[in-house]
C-alpha cells in the first residue's frame, strides 16, 4: 500500500501519531460482542432508510409503561413500548399505542380483564381482531402515536431561561434552577422584577371583614383600618378584593387540582386560579349544569351510542375532536352501520357530517333558533313525553319508571322582579326547599304531588303564576317555525324532519353537543334550548338515550385526603375576572351603578379570556405576578396579539413566569422560561371521560427522560412554596401529618386511593414486582427511585399501586352498564326548563334581568346591544383531526399530514372573488388582516369561511431566538428534500413545512375596543365568542 | 498482492486507526485523563502527535494551560474537567450539543431516522457504557463506534472496515464537521477545540482512505 497523501496528510504521520496514543494503554467504555459473533451478524444489517421497515421486535412487560396521552385534551389512556434493546434508561420511547386494559382504546372489540397479568396483556395472545390487541396495544390517534416527537422535539427548553433584552426580545441566557427560583422569590435588579416574598401578603377574611362591619357601624376608625390592613390587603377602601395574595395570579391547562386547589387557593392563598375553560367550551358545560340539578354536574351532552336510534350531533366533531376520537369514531361508525339514524348540525360537513343522513349546515350563532324551531314544531304536535313531564319528583317518576323528572310543572311568580320560582313557604303549605305544583287545581308542594298539571296560568293568593311548561311554550311560541327557519337559514322542512325523527324513537335518540353552539356570546341560550329537546323527550339516563356517565374511582379521598392543606391560607376575595360575583352588591355598582367599566360574570367561571385585559385595566385591582403553565393566550384567546402587547408591558405585569415544554408565543414574552416536563415524562391525572359508561380512573406516571434539565411544575411550586415558607409543601402538608417534598408524594397517594375504593385491587406479585422495577428502571434510569416512591405510600398500600400503575389505571369490568333499559351510573336527578338563578341575575351594562328560559337571543356585543356583521362572511373554526393543540406543532410526522391550515369556502363566494383552490388570499377582520390558502368547496355553506386553528405559530420553532448569544434556528422544512406545495383537500403524503405556517385564526376573532381590546363574551356562560367573527377574503 | 496479503494489511492499519478512534472517544466522551496523559509524553512523542493535522492545535493548548499555572496537570485536569462540562454537558449559554441529531438536516426530533445509528450498534453487539445513560448518537459514542469497527478488523473480521467506512459515510461525516464548526466557534472551546479539528482532519483522512 503506498504511502497516500490527501491534504498534506501522510499516513505515516497517522500511523506514528496512532502508535504514541496506543502506548497510552486507552481502554474505551464500549462493550463489543465477538468478532464471531459480530461476522455472523453483519450480513443482516439492513440499509438504514427513511420509512416502512419489515423489522420485528419482541418484548416485554418490562419494556412498557401505560399512561395518559396529553397531545390534545381527550387525555386518551397510552401504552408506551420502551426500546427493547436498552440495556438500561433512560431508554427511548419506541411506540405508542393504546391500553387493552382501557375501554377508551378497545372499541369495539372490548378489553381484556384488568386481572390479565401484565406479562400476558404484553404478550398478547390469539386472533390480531380480539386478543391481538394487547400484543401491539389498543387503538390511538395520530396525534397520540406521534407524541414521541413531543418529548424529543430538539426544540425543547432545557435549562431556565431569563431574559437579557426587553420582554419579547427573543434574547435569553440559560441560568440556575438556583438562580431561577431564588430571584423568582426575591426579586431580580438587574431586570427589576419584584419577588413573589415581597408581593405575597394574606390575612383570613373573617378577620379583615369583622374588622370591617366595625368600620361601617362606626365602632372601627377607618383610618385604624387602614393602617391595620394596608399591607396585606389589595385596597382598603375595597376589602373584599381579598388579601394581596389575589395580586399573585395563576393561568394554567393542566394539573389543576395540584396547582389550583392546594398550591394557589390553600398554600399561596389567592383566588385567582384560572384554566382554560373560557376558551375552551365554558357556555357549553355552563348551560348543561344549569339544565339539571346544578349539583349533579352534568357537563356535557352525550349519547348512549351502543343503543341510540336517532341521535343529532350538534356543533362538534367527535370522529375527529371532541372526547375522545379513539373510541367515539369506532362507537358512531358501528352505530350507523347497526342502524342508527344521524344528522349533523354543523356549518361545515365535517368528517362527522360525511357519515349522516342529514348534514344540516345552520347558519353559526342560530343553534338555539334552531332548537327552538324543533321544539315548536314538538309542542304543535304533541310529540312531547307528556308522562314524563307531569312527574315534578323522585318518586313520582319511580312510579313511572322514569329515572329522572323536569321541573315543567313548576309554579313560577309572575308578579315579582327576576321570577323566581314560587315556594311551598310563600303559600303556608310546606317548605322554602320545597315548590309548588297544582294538582287537580290545588296548589300542592311538588314533593307531594304523582302527576301535576303541565300548563298552569292562574293567580293564587293574589299572585300572578304560571308553569314552567307554559311559560317555555309561550316562549317557544313567539315566533313561527317559519321565521326560526329564516333566521336559522335551515329549511322548514328540514327542521320537520329532524323533530319527527328525534320524537319517533321513544327514549333512544339523543344529542351530542359541545362547542358549536356554546362558543357564542348566546351560547347559554343556544345549549339551554337544546338541552330542551332532550327535556322533551325524556330521554336521560335511558339505554339509548342522554347519558351521564363518567363514574370514576375515588381519587382525592379514601386512604388519604391530598386536597386537604392543614393550617391553609385559604383563598377569598373578589375574583380578577369578577367570576361568580354579582356586580349590584359590589362597591363598584355603588360607584358607577349601570353600565359596569367591564363585563361581570355572575354564574360562569374561568374566563380566560378577561385575565390579561382584566389586569392591564387595573380592574378591579391591578396584579403584580403572572404564573402560567400549558396555556398560550398569545395562541389560543382571542385577538392573541393583544394579550401580548399586555405581557410585554412590565407595568401591566411586574413579573411574568411561564413554564413551557418549548419556548411558545406565551413563553416569549416572559421574565422567566422554566422547563417543563412533557406527559411522557411526569405525573398527572387528567381525565374526563363523560361519555363511557364503565367506572374509570387513569394515571399519568413518567415512561422515559430526555433531558435532565426540565423539571415539572409541581416539583417547581414545593420548592417556590417551601422557599416563601407557605403551607400546602414540605412537612405537614397532608393531614395525617405526611410530607409532600415532590410530584410522587401527591400521585401516588391518589393512586393509593383508586388502589382501594370498592373492592381494593390485588397485590402485585413477586413477578409484577420485577416487571414494574424493570419498566421503570429502563423508562427512567437514574430517575426513579424506588425508594423514593414506595415512601410516599404505606408499606402496605406499595404493591397495590403497582397493580394499578401496571395498569396504567383502575377499569372497571364490562357487563354491568345497564340497569334494565337504565344506565348504572346516571343522573338520576332534576332536569331543568326554568332556570331560576339565571332569571334572578342582571346584566352588569344594561342592568336588565336575564332569561330563565331558552329563548331567541341573537348575539350581542359587551353593552348589551345586537352585534352588526362587519363583513361579508361569517368565519368559523375547528380542530383539525392531526393538530389538536398548538403544541402538536412540534410534529414533523403530523406536519406531513398538512402544514397550514387552508380557508375553506363554498364555490359561490369563491366565484363572487374570482377565487380557485390554491389561490393566496388575504383574509380580513376588523382589527387584523392576515394571508391564507383558499380551498373552495362546497362542504361549508355559503356565506360561511373557516379554518383549523393551532397554526400560524411565531414562536415553537418556528422563528430564531438567541440563547446565551447563539442563534437557535427555525424550523423552515423537515426531512431530505425542501417542502413540497400541496393541494388542500388532498392527502397525499408529503414532507412536513415549517411550524409557522398557515395563520393564526384567532386573530381574526372579534375584539372590542370599549373593553380594552378583549374577547367578547357570552355574559352568562362566559366563553369567549370564538365563533362570532366577521371577515371579508380576497386575493392576495 | 494475495487475498492473505491484503486481509493482513488491513488489520495492520485497523490497529492504528482503533487506536486513534479509541482516543478521541474516550476524550469526547469525557475522559480528561487522555488528554492530561499526553502532556506527559516525552518531547520526542509529542511532536509525532504534533504532526498530525489538528494535533499541533490541540498540543499547543494543552501545553500553553500547563505552563501558565507552573505545569500543573491538576490544574489541567480540573480546567478540562470544566470545560467539557460547560460545552458538552450543562445546557447553557456554552452549550454545543454533542449529538447528531442536532445537526441532522432536519433538527427536528431524536432519533430521526437519518441520525439513529442503532442499527449498527445491534448489528456487531455493540453496547455503550453501562454506568451512563447515553444516547447512542453522541459524538463520543459514533466515535467509539468507529474505534469497535477498526478493532473487528483488527480481528480480522473481513467486513469491519467496510462496517467502518459506511458507518463514516452515513452517520459520522454527515455531521461532525457542523459539529466542528460550532465547537471551534465557540470562545469558550479552548481545548477541545482543537480535538474537533483533529477529528475532523482523522474523518476526513480515513475516508480520504489515507489511513
Amino acid at each position: 500500500m503506498q504511502d497516500k497523501q490527501a491534504g498534506g496528510v501522510t499516513r505515516r504521520d497517522f500511523l506514528k501519531a496512532a502508535a504514541v496514543i496506543g502506548g497510552m494503554a486507552l481502554t474505551p467504555p464500549f462493550v463489543l460482542k465477538s468478532a464471531t459473533w459480530a461476522s455472523d451478524q453483519l450480513g443482516q444489517l439492513a440499509p438504514v432508510s427513511h420509512g416502512t421497515g419489515t423489522s420485528f421486535e419482541t418484548y416485554g412487560a418490562g419494556d412498557v409503561i401505560y399512561t395518559i396521552c396529553e397531545q390534545c385534551n381527550a387525555h386518551c389512556t397510552i401504552r408506551a413500548l420502551l426500546d427493547p434493546s436498552a440495556d438500561r434508561g433512560p431508554a427511548l420511547v419506541r411506540k405508542m399505542a393504546g391500553n387493552p386494559y382501557s375501554p377508551l382504546n378497545t372499541v369495539p372489540f372490548g378489553t381484556i380483564d384488568y386481572e390479565t397479568s401484565v406479562d400476558h396483556a404484553t404478550a398478547g395472545q390469539g386472533d390480531l381482531a380480539k386478543q391481538g390487541r394487547s400484543l401491539r396495544g389498543g387503538r390511538t390517534c395520530l396525534k397520540g402515536q406521534a407524541g414521541i416527537q413531543t418529548a424529543y422535539d430538539a426544540y425543547r427548553v432545557r435549562t431556565p431561561l431569563k431574559r437579557v433584552g426587553p420582554r419579547g426580545s427573543g434574547k435569553w441566557k440559560s441560568i440556575s434552577w438556583e438562580q431561577a427560583l431564588d430571584e423568582i422569590v426575591n426579586g431580580a435588579s438587574d431586570l427589576g422584577t419584584p419577588g413573589l416574598k415581597q408581593l405575597w401578603a394574606y390575612v383570613p377574611e373573617k378577620q379583615v371583614m369583622g374588622d370591617w362591619q366595625k368600620v361601617n357601624k362606626g365602632i372601627l376608625a377607618k383610618e385604624a383600618f387602614d393602617e391595620k390592613y394596608k399591607d396585606v390587603l389589595v385596597d382598603t377602601d375595597h376589602p373584599e378584593f381579598g388579601p394581596k395574595a389575589n395580586q399573585i395570579v395563576n393561568l394554567g391547562g393542566d394539573r389543576r387540582d395540584f396547582v389550583h386547589t392546594r398550591i394557589w387557593n390553600q398554600g399561596i392563598g389567592s383566588v385567582n386560579a384560572v384554566h382554560h375553560g373560557g376558551i375552551c367550551g365554558i357556555s357549553g358545560v355552563f348551560g348543561n349544569l344549569r339544565s339539571f340539578n346544578p349539583k349533579k354536574k352534568k357537563k356535557r351532552l352525550y349519547a348512549d351510542l351502543d343503543h341510540c336510534d336517532f341521535l343529532i350531533v350538534w356543533g362538534s366533531n367527535p370522529v375527529v375532536a371532541n372526547k375522545g376520537p379513539t373510541w367515539l369514531a369506532p362507537m358512531l361508525t358501528n352505530a350507523l352501520q347497526r342502524g342508527m339514524k344521524m344528522a349533523v348540525v354543523d356549518p361545515r360537513l365535517s368528517k362527522t357530517a360525511e357519515k349522516a343522513d342529514w348534514w344540516v349546515p345552520v347558519k353559526p350563532g342560530t343553534d338555539g333558533t334552531l332548537a327552538l324551531g324543533m321544539a315548536r314544531w314538538i309542542l304543535e304536535n304533541t310529540r312531547y313525553d307528556r308522562q314524563y313531564l307531569t312527574n315534578p319528583n323522585r318518586s313520582a317518576a319511580e312510579a313511572d319508571g322514569e329515572p329522572t323528572w323536569s321541573d315543567a310543572t313548576y309554579l313560577v311568580r309572575m308578579d315579582l322582579p327576576g321570577k323566581p320560582k314560587l315556594r311551598a313557604s310563600d303559600l303556608g303549605i310546606g317548605g322554602k326547599d320545597e315548590f309548588v305544583v297544582v294538582v287537580d287545581g290545588q296548589p300542592t308542594p311538588h314533593s307531594k304531588a304523582l302527576d301535576a298539571d303541565l300548563e298552569v296560568d292562574t293567580t293564587i293568593h293574589g299572585m300572578r303564576v304560571k308553569s314552567v311548561f307554559t311559560l317555555f311554550k309561550e316562549k317557544v311560541f313567539e315566533r313561527t317555525l317559519q321565521e326560526y327557519a329564516a333566521i336559522c337559514d335551515i329549511s322548514p322542512t328540514l327542521i320537520e324532519t329532524l323533530a319527527l325523527q328525534f320524537t319517533d324513537h321513544g327514549k333512544r335518540a339523543a344529542i351530542l353537543a359541545y362547542r358549536g353552539p356554546a362558543m357564542h356570546a348566546n351560547g347559554y341560550y343556544g345549549v339551554r334550548a337544546i338541552n330542551a329537546l332532550n327535556h322533551l323527550i325524556g330521554n336521560h339516563d335511558w339505554k339509548g338515550g342522554s347519558i351521564t356517565t363518567g363514574a370514576k374511582y375515588n381519587e382525592y379521598a379514601g386512604r388519604y385526603d391530598v386536597l386537604k392543606v392543614p393550617q391553609a391560607n385559604q383563598a377569598w376575595g373578589l375574583p380578577l375576572v369578577r367570576n361568580k360575583a354579582k356586580y349590584e352588591e359590589s362597591t363598584f355598582f355603588k360607584r358607577d351603578g349601570y353600565p359596569a367599566k367591564r363585563p361581570w360574570f355572575p354564574f360562569s367561571a374561568h374566563i380566560t379570556h378577561e385575565v390579561l385585559p382584566s389586569a392591564a385595566e387595573g380592574y378591579p385591582y391591578s396584579i403584580e405576578a403572572l404564573l402560567i403553565h400549558r396555556i398560550s393566550p398569545v395562541m389560543s384567546v382571542p385577538g392573541g396579539r393583544y394579550q401580548e402587547a399586555i405581557l410585554k408591558d412590565p407595568k401591566k405585569i411586574p413579573l411574568l413566569v411561564v413554564y413551557d415544554v418549548a419556548l411558545g408565543e406565551t413563553a416569549a414574552c416572559a421574565d422567566y422560561v422554566l422547563p417543563d416536563l412533557t406527559y411522557l415524562e411526569r405525573w398527572g391525572l387528567e381525565h374526563i371521560y363523560p361519555n363511557i359508561k364503565r367506572r374509570l380512573s387513569s394515571v399519568m406516571q413518567p415512561v422515559t427522560r430526555v433531558f435532565d434539565g426540565p423539571r415539572s411544575v409541581e416539583d417547581v411550586y414545593i420548592d417556590l412554596l417551601k422557599r416563601m415558607e407557605l403551607p400546602g409543601v414540605g412537612n405537614n402538608a397532608f393531614p395525617d401529618g405526611r410530607s409532600l417534598d415532590r410530584a410522587e408524594d401527591f400521585y401516588l397517594k391518589i393512586v393509593a386511593n383508586m388502589a382501594y375504593d370498592q373492592t381494593p385491587v390485588p397485590d402485585a406479585d413477586d413477578i409484577e414486582m420485577k416487571q414494574f422495577l424493570a419498566a421503570r428502571r429502563k423508562g427512567l434510569g437514574a430517575n426513579f427511585d424506588e425508594t423514593v416512591w414506595r415512601q410516599a405510600v404505606k408499606p402496605e398500600e406499595w404493591r397495590k399501586v403497582v397493580y394499578v400503575l401496571n395498569r396504567g389505571g383502575r377499569f372497571e369490568a364490562s357487563g354491568s352498564e345497564y340497569e334494565g333499559d337504565i344506565l348504572k351510573y346516571r343522573l338520576g336527578d332534576l332536569a331543568v326548563f326554568y332556570d331560576e338563578a339565571v332569571a334572578k341575575g342582571r346584566h352588569s351594562y344594561t342592568g336588565e334581568y336575564f332569561d330563565g328560559l331558552p329563548h331567541y337571543e341573537p348575539v350581542r356585543k359587551t353593552d348589551g346591544h345586537v352585534l352588526d356583521p362587519t363583513g361579508p362572511l361569517m368565519l368559523i373554526n375547528w380542530k383539525a383531526r392531526h393538530i389538536g393543540t398548538h403544541r402538536n406543532i412540534a410534529s414533523a410526522w403530523l406536519r406531513e399530514i398538512r402544514s397550514e391550515n387552508p380557508v375553506w369556502m363554498n364555490p359561490q363566494d369563491a366565484r363572487k372573488r374570482g377565487l380557485k383552490s390554491g389561490d393566496r388570499v388575504m383574509i380580513a377582520g376588523d382589527t387584523f388582516e392576515t394571508e391564507g390558502t383558499v380551498w373552495v368547496t362546497r362542504a361549508i355553506r355559503p356565506g360561511v369561511v373557516g379554518a383549523s386553528y393551532n397554526f400560524g405559530h411565531t414562536a415553537y420553532g418556528s422563528r430564531s431566538v438567541s440563547i446565551g448569544g447563539k442563534r437557535m434556528a427555525p424550523v423552515k422544512a423537515y426531512g431530505h428534500t425542501s417542502f413540497r406545495f400541496r393541494s388542500p383537500g388532498h392527502e397525499e403524503t408529503g414532507f412536513a413545512g415549517g411550524r409557522g405556517e398557515g395563520f393564526s385564526l384567532n386573530e381574526l376573532v372579534p375584539v372590542d375596543p370599549e373593553i380594552n381590546m378583549a374577547s367578547l363574551s357570552d355574559p352568562i356562560g362566559g366563553a369567549a365568542a370564538e365563533f362570532d367573527a366577521w371577515v371579508e377574503v380576497r386575493r392576495a | 498482492m494475495t487475498q492473505t496479503t491484503n486481509v493482513t494489511t488491513r488489520m495492520l492499519t485497523a490497529g492504528p486507526k482503533r487506536d486513534l478512534y479509541g482516543f478521541v472517544s474516550a476524550a469526547f466522551l469525557g475522559d480528561v485523563g487522555v488528554l492530561t496523559d499526553l502532556v506527559q509524553l516525552s518531547n520526542d512523542k509529542l511532536e509525532v502527535i504534533m504532526a498530525v493535522p489538528g494535533g499541533a492545535e490541540l498540543i499547543e493548548s494543552l501545553q500553553e494551560t500547563v505552563r501558565e499555572k507552573g505545569k500543573s496537570t491538576a490544574f489541567l485536569h480540573e480546567t478540562l474537567t470544566l470545560e467539557y462540562d460547560n460545552l458538552f454537558v450543562v445546557p447553557g449559554p456554552n452549550y454545543v450539543p454533542p449529538f447528531a441529531s442536532w445537526y441532522c438536516e432536519s433538527r427536528e426530533t431524536m432519533p430521526c431516522p437519518v441520525a439513529d445509528p442503532s442499527p449498527f450498534y445491534r448489528a456487531v453487539g455493540f453496547t455503550l457504557p453501562q454506568q451512563r445513560a447515553l444516547r447512542p448518537d453522541h459524538v463520543g459514542c459514533e466515535l467509539g463506534f468507529l474505534f469497535a469497527a477498526s478493532d473487528l478488523a483488527r480481528q480480522g473480521v473481513e467486513v469491519g472496515e467496510q462496517l467502518g467506512k459506511d458507518f463514516l459515510r452515513r452517520h459520522v461525516s454527515a455531521w461532525f464537521d457542523a459539529f466542528c464548526d460550532a465547537v471551534t466557534a465557540e470562545p469558550f472551546a479552548c481545548h477541545y477545540a482543537g480535538l474537533a479539528r483533529l477529528v475532523q482532519d482523522l474523518i476526513r483522512a480515513d475516508l480520504d482512505g489515507v489511513i
